[in-house]
This record gives structure tokens, C-alpha cells and sequence, in this order.
């Protein structure tokens, strides 16, 4: 146990590593083989998470398991893995929505061995992003995550899928284009030659004019992929075109990589300038909630519907980190994994119904609670998640997320406020006309989930209600780094 | 004595080799008999080419052993025109792979005729033999001469291929700007000369940081002329795209790759001198941000996979000056390490190029050989073949600068190194470059991955060479790209010894 405990998360990092190097030995004419060994790597990932979740000590605000290498002491590299409160639920995220999603496509047959391929390479860039403690390693990892998208997207894809894959990706790579000299200045203009976060976080470097600019890049920069107003345009249409479970990997995990990001480089290496621009960040994280909202309200795809519910409810986690208290904070991080969650479970709902009716027009849908009882059920329950119903994860975080926004800045808080009943609008009208209502003849033949296809949707469902039920669970362990945080952030002028 | 003979040890072995492959090239066999049959010729041509191939490849590897095991020799050579160090055998080394790799690839190449093919063996060793030559000249005259060793071969290599049609327009621009370049270096070396009163790097060096002026930094950029047109950089790359689409892949394979990385090592020798030239950061900078856009732009109107490539080189060719901006041993070693990342790359990129040139056959209407190969033929490769497609998405996305290749690592280190003088906005727009640069990157492997294969399209028969190739290189990129620590002191230790000196 002791070298699982100081190798933990290399361990974590190396299942979809063993798992791409794996799937490349098999042949690609044995898809069986290759699915179980992406089931059986997913699956030990997902449980070494919750070794991890475990294990984990929450009474410290230090990174903990970390892991150090030498890499390039001359250009200021070193290996670090380490976590803290604010990773830990993102890796538990990662790990579940992995293996969910593996088992979800288990009835693919198109290009089996390239597709898990792929999936592998992007889980290990996840995996890198919430465990590096070292700016050359998260951004290598973050650009890792990126780029497996276009191919999964281009190639498995449904509506317009080349189009979306392309604008995805641009859009990704372009934040990237920030990221570049955002990040390296980092380390340049602290005069410390290092990447390593640790260290630049506690340098209280005074950054001088560049502060602002840095800030701003690393913002936008990883902002793109957290889908901030007004940058969001690639996400309704990514989601909207990608195969189910990397639409669940997309909306789920990667979106987050960006919030992630503006936390851990953005807040924690230059808490000064965050003070300076909460302001904005509040502002445009209330355009998306209610931009978010507004548009999925006119949505006629089910799809584009969760798409855009998507970038209202990031909007909610960039409000909670904009408000610099703990309420805000742990809400943010929280609604993160709750948002994991709850979309991978309203997609992996809605790839079972296009998977069968071959449309996902909400009009030409309805009735289907009577044929397909399970898939609806779990539609529903996410559907009750997105708009905060009480015993679901996603109430818990999106009321301190309010709590902390009222506080702050009641007329933001309030607008937001308002998003979440709009949201709520939009979620029961889909409920109604698509799974409710007079059944139509189409559907009546078509069948609902089996047992083993409704195992993943039944996991993401039990999550969301263990910690909708218990939400200590998740606060008592980000309590010790969210304060820690707080106080770096109310000590800075 | 024997010193110097193993300090020469790579550069004679090259010699050794081309002086069998002359033969072989011009050997009893090659001439023609009026009284003998054309079928028995033409049997007698294709085994005296097999000969050459095998010879080169066998002789490509001593050499690259050679190298490898002169990589500790240092010290003066031929009264001081000459230095071996480090740095040169690093190179030296890099020189050598890339030659085998290239020889590798152009084992019985299909678009050279069979009396060709022992020709095209002897002018890539005599071509690498200039460049080794080019990294360990310690003196403009005997600079002059190797460079322009590795030019002349070259040369007459673009036009070499089957038949004959519009590659000899390709053939003479390349001629005319390589030929108006090296005058206009000569010009430049002459000022040189003229200011430091020795023609000796070293010494000029001193000369220039004792007492620089504007006319020294002239004259400095004159001479670098004449290396900016091998690497192809704005604006010396008008021959690239032309001879990149119309000679033969093998060819084309040796301009991209390896030629580059004599380029740039050459490159830095000639930097040396200007070390303490402050004007050369923005001049080098302007230039490597015009080059970089530019060749982006350009390449995003492509749609011939080698034109591509070439206006891509363009670009990459900016990334590389702009680190090398910052002039100091960082920049150096990061160049290096780029130059190092950008061949193998292309090494990636070319296997799939000529691999998929064995099963096109293209000739013209007046009977020479279409070299050039649109994108679109590129369609369905993921289902004709798993392993090109395979090496192309690794060649291309390390081009793009994607994790974990080493193009990922050599960018981040390049940006570092112009960073780190105070080029954050630099950066910034190299890094939008690179964006733009995905697009196009991306528009070919959407060919590879995404498109069906067109009616008709077979499956392309990759035998045990390009999978080890693949193999071998794909993972070097790799392993490079996540751990360049396996090479990086190395190339640190050794610019700083050259800078030093």
C-alpha cells in the first residue's frame, strides 16, 4: 500500500497510457478484445480514483501524493504530481465519466480499435491536466486532451460533424495561441526560471504591468474551453456533432479543463489580478447563464438543448470563482463535478434515443416514456439536476454558487438567479413534449435500454444522488484548500 | 597522425563511400552496347541500382557508426580552417541518421530511372559530406567551400528524375537563387573580411563585438543570405515549393530534412560572429515572424501535399529564427533540438510521400513523371494502409506543434528562449501562427483519417522497412518529445562550449 500511496497518481495517469499501447497490440479485427481491455483499464482507473477519494486527507491544504522527478533543471521543468481539494473531485470526474463512457459505446462497431485509441490519448491528457503541478506538464497534457477531439468528432461524429470538429479544435488551439506566452511569462517575469505552480504561487511575485496582460491570456486562454461568453460558439455545436460518450468526455471532463485552469494557474499563481478582473469575469459569466439558457429555450435538437444548458451552467462555475469566497469557490468546484455528471448522464440518455429513433427533433419526438421507461427516467434525472432540484448534486453546489453571488453582487446573483428558472422552463418543456404526451406510432417498436447498457447511466444517476443526499462528502474535503485559497485571495489589495 | 584521422573519421567515411558509389555509378556496367539487347540492359541497369542502393544503405550505416563514435573527438584540424567539437558531432551525427534514413527511404526508388539511382546515392553522400564539412568550418573560405559542396549536389540532384518535363523550370530557379544567394554571402564575407582583417570566425567574432557597427550587422546578414536560402526562409524560399512538388521524392525527402538541419547548424556557426550585435534581435525577429506568417498564409491555399510541406518549411524555418533571435545558448540549444524534431518529422512525412508514390504512377502526356501528389490522394489512407496513416498523423502533428511529440517541446523550448529576452509579444503572434498553421495541418489528416477512400483506391502493401521506420521514428518523436532530457544536456553542454569558445 505504502508504494501505491506514493505512486498513486502516476498509476492513475498510466491506465490510459497502458490502455492506448494495449488497444494498439490487439488486432483491429477483434473488437471484443479491444473493448474489454478499455473496459477493464477504465476500470481500474476509475477505481484507482476512488482509492484516491479515499485515501485522501482532507484536514490539509498541501498537495498531497505528490510525485517529483528531475526533468530539465535548465529550463526550469521538473515532473510534479500532486492534488489538493480543487483536484481531487476533478480526477473522481474523469475517472467515473471514463469508465461510463467505455461502457456506453460498447455497440459500437465502426472503427473500433481507432476510436478507443483516440479516447485513450485524450483521457491521459484529462488525467495529466488535474494532477500536474508544473506548468510545461499541464500544458502538455491540456494540448494532449485537444487534439485526439477533431479525430473523434470528424469520424464518429453525426450533424456537420467536419465543420464542428474543425471549429472545436481552432477555437481550443487559438486559447492555446494565449496560452503560449501567457504561461512561460509566468516563470520568465517571476525571475524564477521555474514551472513549477507550487513554487510561483507562493513567490508572491509582483508582476509589475505585465500582470494584467499574463491574467487576461491565461483568462481567455483556458476560458475558451470553459466556454465563457462570448467564446463559446464551438461547444453547442461540438457537442452536437460528437458520438455519445465523447460528447459525455467533452461536456463532462474537458470543459473543465478550462475552468480548472483559470483556478489552479489563473487564481492561485496571481490572486492580485484576479481581484482586479472578477468584476469582468462575473459579468460575462452571468451573460453565459442567461445567454445559455435564452438560446437552449429556442432549441428544436435535444442535443443543442443540453449544448447550450452546458454554457449556462459553466457560467455558474466561472460566477462561484469570480466571487473569491469559500461558498463561491467550493460551489464552483462543485457544480464542476455535478456538471460532469449530470451531462454525461444527458447524453449517454440521449445517444440511446438517436441511437434507436435517428432523430433527436424534439418535435417529431414524444411519448416515449411508455417505450422507452429507463432512458427517459435517466433523462429526467439529469433533466431535474440541470435545473437544481433538491437531493441532486448539482442543488447543493448551485446554491452556494447563489449564496456567495447575492452576497457579492446581489444584482448578478439575482440575473443568475433568474437563468436557473429559465433553465428550469426549458428542461421540463423538453421533458414534456419528447418523453411525455400522446405516444407516437414511430417509437412504438423501439427498445428500451438492456441491463448492461443501463449500468453506466445507472452509476452517473447513483452519483449524482449520493452526493445530492450527502454533500459533506464533497465539501468536507475541498474545505481545507478552498480556505487556504480564500485567504491568499482576501490578502491580496 | 592518428588524431587527425579520427577527428576526420565521419567526413572520410562519406568520402570512402562516395568514391565506391562513383564507381558504381559510372562502372563498366553503365555503358551503353549497341549489340546488346535492350531487355538484358535494362535487367543489367536495375541490379547495377539494387548494387548502388544496398551499398549506400550499408555504407550510410558505417557512417553514422563512425560518427557516433567520433562524437568525443575535439581539437583544430588543417591549421585551424577546421574545428571538431561537441557541437559539430552532435550534428555530425544528426547529419549522419538523416542521410541513412534518407538512403533508407530511397531504396529502390520509382522515380528515378535505374541508371539514375546510383547517381542519386552519390550526390546525398557528397551533398552531407558538404554539410558535415559546413558544422565544423572554422574559417568563411572553407565555409564557402563546403556550402557550396552541398549545394552543387544538390543541384543536380532536383532535376534528376524519370524523364523529363517541368521540374527543369524547378531545377534552374533553384539553380539561379542558390547561385545569387552565394554571391551575395560572398559579398558579405568579403566586408567581413574587410572589417575583422582575418577571415577566421573566431577572430571575427572578437573584431565585431570589440567594434560593432551597422555595417558589420550588413554584412553579417549578406552572409546569412546565402544560409536563409537552404533553409528556405522568407524571402529566399520562392524555389521550395516548385522543386518540393516537381523532383523526385527522394530528393525532395533529403531538401526537407536533412538539408535543414545542415541549414541550421550552419546557421549558428555563422551567429557566432554576431553574438554581441544587439540590431540582429529585431532583425532576426521581424524576420522570423514574416517568415512564419507567410508561409502559413501561403500553405493554407495548398492543395498538393508536397507544396504543403514546402510552404510549411517556410514557416517552421520562422519558428527556428525566432528563437535563434534570442542569441544566446539557450536559443542555440533549442535550435538545435528543433532542427533535430523538424527531421525526423519530415522523415515521417516523406516515408508516406514516396510509399504512396510506389502506387501512383503518374506520367504525363509527355512521358515524364508526375512527382507531384495533391492532398486528395492522401483520401482513405487509415483503410489502405494503417501504418502511413499512422506516420503521418504523427508527422503532422508534430509539425502542428501537438503533445507528446517533440515538435511540442522544441516550440515550447524555442518560445522559452525568446521569452526569456523579452519577446513576450513575439510569441504571441508565433503562437497564433501556429493556430492558423493547425488548420492546414489538420486538412490533411481529415484526408488521412476522415475521408473514405476514393473508388478503386487499393490496399497499399507496406512491407517490414516502413513499419520499422515508422515504428522507429514515430517513437523517437515521442519519447524526444515527453523526455527531451534524453538529449537536451547534451545539446546544452555542447553550445555552451561552442559559445564559450
Amino acid at each position: 500500500m505504502a508504494w501505491l500511496d506514493s505512486h498513486l497518481l502516476t498509476s492513475i495517469l498510466l491506465c490510459p497510457v497502458i490502455g492506448l499501447a494495449l488497444t494498439a497490440l490487439i488486432p483491429a479485427s477483434r473488437t471484443g478484445a479491444i473493448k474489454l481491455s478499455a473496459a477493464i483499464v477504465s476500470g481500474i482507473s476509475c477505481a484507482l480514483s476512488i482509492l484516491l477519494w479515499q485515501r485522501f486527507d482532507p484536514s490539509t491544504s498541501r498537495l498531497q501524493f505528490t510525485e517529483r522527478m528531475e526533468w530539465l533543471p535548465d529550463l526550469g521543468i521538473t515532473y510534479i504530481v500532486g492534488i489538493d481539494g480543487l483536484s481531487l473531485p476533478m480526477v473522481l470526474l474523469t475517472g467515473i465519466v471514463f469508465f461510463t463512457g467505455v461502457l456506453t459505446m460498447w455497440e459500437l462497431e465502426n472503427r473500433v480499435k481507432e476510436y478507443f485509441a483516440f479516447t485513450m490519448a485524450l483521457v491521459a491528457g484529462v488525467f495529466g491536466v488535474f494532477i500536474s503541478q508544473d506548468l510545461f506538464f499541464l500544458f502538455l497534457f491540456y494540448e494532449l486532451a485537444v487534439l485526439p477531439m477533431y479525430l473523434l468528432i470528424a469520424i464518429w461524429g453525426s450533424t456537420r460533424r467536419e465543420y464542428a470538429a474543425m471549429k472545436l479544435t481552432l477555437f481550443l488551439l487559438a486559447g492555446s495561441a494565449l496560452l503560449f506566452p501567457a504561461l512561460i511569462g509566468l516563470s520568465h517575469y517571476s525571475g524564477l526560471n521555474t514551472f513549477d505552480l507550487t513554487l510561483l504561487s507562493d513567490a508572491n511575485t509582483d508582476w509589475g504591468g505585465m500582470g494584467i496582460i499574463i491574467f487576461l491570456f491565461l483568462y481567455l486562454g483556458f476560458g475558451v474551453l470553459a466556454g465563457i461568453f462570448p467564446f463559446h460558439t464551438w461547444s453547442p455545436v461540438g457537442h452536437v456533432a460528437a458520438p455519445t460518450a465523447v460528447s459525455m468526455l467533452h461536456a463532462g471532463v474537458l470543459m473543465k479543463l478550462g475552468s480548472y485552469g483559470v483556478l489552479r494557474v489563473g487564481m492561485q499563481v496571481m490572486p492580485e489580478e484576479m481581484v482586479r478582473w472578477a468584476p469582468l469575469i462575473a459579468a460575462l459569466a452571468v451573460c453565459n447563464i442567461l445567454y445559455g439558457a435564452f438560446v437552449a429555450l429556442g432549441q428544436t435538437d435535444l442535443k443543442y438543448v443540453i449544448g447550450y444548458s452546458s454554457v449556462s451552467h459553466m457560467g455558474v462555475v466561472m460566477l462561484g470563482l469570480a466571487t473569491m469566497s469559500a461558498a463561491g469557490i467550493s460551489g464552483a468546484v462543485f457544480q464542476m463535478f455535478a456538471h460532469g455528471i449530470m451531462t454525461a448522464l444527458f447524453f449517454s440518455s440521449i445517444g440511446h434515443i438517436y441511437d434507436h429513433t435517428h432523430t433527436r427533433e424534439i418535435s417529431r419526438l414524444g411519448g416515449l416514456f411508455t417505450t422507452m421507461p429507463r432512458a427517459s427516467t435517466v433523462f429526467i434525472i439529469a433533466g431535474m439536476a440541470g435545473i437544481g432540484v433538491p437531493c441532486l448534486a448539482s442543488f447543493w453546489a448551485e446554491l452556494l454558487v447563489f449564496i456567495a453571488a447575492v452576497k457579492k453582487w446581489p444584482l448578478a446573483g439575482a440575473l443568475a438567479i433568474f437563468g436557473l428558472v429559465v433553465s428550469a422552463l426549458f428542461v421540463l418543456r423538453v421533458v414534456q413534449r419528447s418523453f411525455f404526451g400522446p405516444e407516437r406510432d414511430d417509437w412504438k417498436d423501439m427498445p428500451d435500454m438492456g441491463n448492461f447498457m443501463a449500468t453506466p447511466r445507472v452509476i452517473l444517476a447513483a452519483v449524482l444522488l449520493l452526493f445530492g443526499f450527502a454533500p459533506f462528502l464533497m465539501l468536507d474535503q475541498l474545505a481545507a484548500s478552498v480556505d487556504a485559497l480564500v485567504q491568499v485571495l482576501e490578502a491580496s489589495p | 597522425m592518428s588524431g587527425i584521422y579520427l577527428r576526420f573519421l565521419p567526413e572520410l567515411g562519406l568520402l570512402g563511400l562516395a568514391l565506391v558509389l562513383f564507381f558504381i555509378a559510372v562502372g563498366p556496367g553503365q555503358e551503353a552496347d549497341e549489340r546488346e539487347p535492350a531487355d538484358s540492359r535494362r535487367k543489367r541497369l536495375i541490379r547495377a541500382a539494387i548494387a548502388g542502393d544496398r551499398v549506400a544503405l550499408v555504407g550510410g550505416g558505417v557512417v553514422l557508426i563512425l560518427a557516433i563514435l567520433a562524437v568525443r573527438q575535439a581539437g583544430p584540424l588543417f591549421f585551424g580552417a577546421y574545428r571538431v567539437a561537441l557541437f559539430s558531432q552532435v550534428i555530425k551525427i544528426i547529419l549522419a541518421a538523416g542521410l541513412f534514413f534518407n538512403i533508407w527511404l530511397a531504396q529502390e526508388a520509382q522515380s528515378l530511372a535505374p541508371r539514375e539511382r546510383p547517381e542519386l546515392m552519390l550526390f546525398l553522400s557528397l551533398s552531407t559530406l558538404g554539410m558535415m564539412m559546413l558544422v565544423s568550418a572554422d574559417e568563411l573560405i572553407s565555409f564557402y567551400v563546403a556550402l557550396e559542396i552541398a549545394a552543387y549536389s544538390l543541384y543536380i540532384l532536383v532535376p534528376l528524375t524519370r524523364g523529363h518535363g517541368d521540374h527543369n523550370e524547378a531545377a534552374f530557379k533553384y539553380f539561379l537563387y542558390g547561385a545569387a544567394t552565394s554571391a551575395v554571402a560572398l559579398f558579405g564575407m568579403s566586408i567581413l573580411f574587410g572589417l575583422a582583417g582575418s577571415s577566421s570566425i573566431p577572430q571575427i567574432a572578437t573584431a565585431l563585438s570589440a567594434n560593432p557597427s551597422t555595417l558589420a550587422v550588413t554584412a553579417l546578414l549578406l552572409t546569412l543570405g546565402g544560409v536563409f536560402f537552404k533553409l528556405a526562409v522568407f524571402p529566399f524560399h520562392f524555389w521550395a515549393p516548385d522543386v518540393y512538388q516537381t523532383t523526385s521524392h527522394s530528393v525532395a525527402a533529403f531538401i526537407a530534412g536533412t538539408s535543414k538541419v545542415g541549414a541550421v547548424a550552419a546557421l549558428l556557426r555563422l551567429l557566432l560572429m554576431g553574438l554581441s550585435l544587439d540590431q540582429l534581435y529585431w532583425l532576426l525577429g521581424a524576420l522570423a515572424l514574416l517568415s512564419m506568417s507567410y508561409g502559413n498564409l501561403a500553405a493554407l491555399a495548398q492543395r498538393d501535399f508536397k507544396r504543403l510541406l514546402a510552404y510549411s518549411g517556410v514557416a517552421q524555418g520562422g519558428y527556428i529564427l525566432l528563437g535563434l533571435a534570442a542569441l544566446d545558448s539557450a536559443a542555440y540549444a533549442a535550435a538545435s533540438y528543433y532542427a533535430i524534431a523538424y527531421l525526423a518529422l519530415m522523415l515521417l512525412c516523406f516515408l508516406v510521400v514516396i510509399e504512396l508514390g510506389r502506387t501512383r504512377h503518374g506520367v504525363r502526356a509527355d512521358g515524364s513523371t508526375d512527382n507531384s501528389l495533391p492532398i486528395d490522394a492522401l483520401g482513405g489512407l487509415y483503410s489502405r494502409s494503417p501504418w502511413l496513416a499512422l506516420a503521418l498523423m504523427i508527422g503532422l502533428l508534430g509539425l502542428a506543434g501537438v503533445p507528446p511529440t517533440a515538435g511540442f517541446s522544441g516550440k515550447w523550448f524555442l518560445f522559452k528562449a525568446i521569452l526569456d529576452q523579452g519577446g513576450f509579444w513575439w510569441v504571441l503572434i508565433a503562437g497564433i501562427n501556429n493556430t492558423i498553421a493547425v488548420y492546414y495541418y489538420l486538412v490533411v489528416l481529415k484526408a488521412a483519417y476522415v475521408t473514405p477512400a476514393a473508388d478503386g483506391a487499393t490496399a497499399i502493401e507496406t512491407s517490414l522497412w516502413p513499419r520499422a521506420l515508422t515504428l522507429s521514428v514515430g517513437l523517437g518523436v515521442v519519447v524526444l518529445g515527453i523526455a527531451p532530457q534524453i538529449i537536451m544536456p547534451t545539446l546544452q553542454a555542447a553550445v555552451s562550449a561552442m559559445i564559450g569558445s
